[in-house]
């Protein structure tokens, strides 16, 4: 198992010359509404991410892995926690299961809630219901999203002070902007190359 | 009920209710009210003693002028059985730091859990070297069920943390190109390049 998810990293690592848009997140603590518009110079923004004592937040997701807001950038599946990170050994959704989540059982205190992200939208409805026993057993909180939903989520619950950790599958497909095209030039330095 | 009782018999509360006041009123020496049954004692003492001395003395008055009290706030301390209680009362009231993983880490831990600290030491220590640090010797340092713990070494793995190792090449991706040796080829399903 463990070679095959290293296997797979290494595999999407080898793959990446064609992989390398970034999805960026902002996370702002205004809500775009005309009640936070507070006047001419008077509004500010402010974003979590560049926050210093935030804990770990994620920055950014692409299809073989994650930035996160300490510019270190994490290939293949991860389980997040408010100041830490571990590799999760799954390869899709499909190997969600009691097993595979069978670290949070064990942690004292328990979790407040834990952010699932599956990978691309669910397919599969019946997905929830199949862990409500996992999370009857265990007295445990999962919330199910895609992944880039997930990343958001996570940063929120974290940014907010709370005893937070998501499992996070990199998704297969990102909608990604002009803006995340250009930047992961930059990042890359090859932003006048047209092969890249 | 007390109020139909009460409307019930008003009129016979207030039968003559004004010429009664007004006899009360125009008397020229009210009745004194009854006096406290300790006052009464006293009236009844010197009713009895008539030659007691009743001047006030000064030797005793000036030992309670002199009498000059001072207060201080009582410095906070664990209350006896702070040790056996569960809870016990917070007595630091400077400003915490934060802690290392974001969250206070328990002081006891029950058996058959751990705490992120530990986890991430003993799948590192799993990791590491696997046969000095087996299972079995992982299960018993921890108090931890044997089954759990081989899936949460199955499954949860420490990064690998890879730094480019010359800085001045342009940066292609952040990962190892090279696969190790030890790992195999193996069928795995394809992430698609996101392109289209």
């Amino acid at each position: 198992m463990f070679h095959n998810c290293v296997q797979s990293i290494l595999r999407t690592t080898r793959y990446n010359y064609n992989v390398k848009h970034f999805r960026r997140f902002i996370s702002t603590n205004q809500l775009n509404c005309g009640s936070s518009y507070q006047g001419d110079g008077k509004t500010t923004a402010h974003i979590l991410n560049s926050d210093a004592d935030s804990g770990l937040l994620i920055n950014g997701i692409s299809e073989v892995g994650f930035r996160l807001n300490n510019s270190v950038t994490v290939l293949g599946p991860m389980v997040i926690f408010p100041r830490s990170v571990l590799s999760w050994c799954i390869r899709d959704i499909r190997d969600i299961n009691e097993e595979s989540l069978s670290l949070f059982t064990i942690l004292e205190p328990s979790i407040e809630i834990i952010v699932l992200g599956v990978g691309d939208s669910l397919e599969n409805p019946k997905f929830y219901q199949s862990l409500l026993p996992f999370m009857r057993k265990h007295l445990i909180n999962i919330e199910v999203l895609p992944t880039e939903q997930a990343c958001t989520t996570f940063n929120f619950l974290n940014s907010e002070g709370r005893y937070v950790a998501a499992g996070l599958i990199p998704p297969q497909v990102l909608q990604t902007t002009d803006d995340d095209l250009l930047r992961t030039k930059l990042r890359y330095q090859n932003l006048y190359e047209t092969n890249y | 009920m007390g109020k139909v009782l009460s409307v019930m018999f008003r009129p016979l509360r207030d039968y003559n209710l004004e010429s009664r006041a007004h006899k009360v009123i125009s008397k020229e020496k009210p009745i004194p009210a009854p006096k406290h049954h300790s006052d009464l004692k006293y009236t009844e003492f010197l009713k009895e003693y008539p030659d007691v001395d009743q001047s006030k003395n000064e030797a005793l008055n000036k030992f309670l002028q002199d009498v000059y009290v001072t207060s201080r706030d009582p410095t906070p301390h664990a209350p006896l059985d702070s040790s056996s209680a569960k809870r016990p009362l917070p007595l630091h009231r400077g400003i915490v730091d934060d802690a290392e993983f974001g969250f206070r880490e328990p002081d006891s831990v029950p058996y058959g859990r751990a705490t992120l600290k530990s986890a991430l030491k003993f799948i590192s220590a799993h990791q590491t070297n696997p046969k000095e640090n087996s299972i079995k010797k992982i299960a018993e340092e921890y108090k931890l069920h044997e089954d759990t713990l081989v899936n949460i070494l199955k499954y949860y793995r420490v990064f690998e943390v890879y730094i480019p190792s010359n800085k001045a090449s342009k940066v292609s991706f952040a990962g190892p190109l090279v696969p190790r040796k030890q790992i195999v080829a193996h069928e795995q399903k394809k992430l698609t390049d996101g392109k289209d």
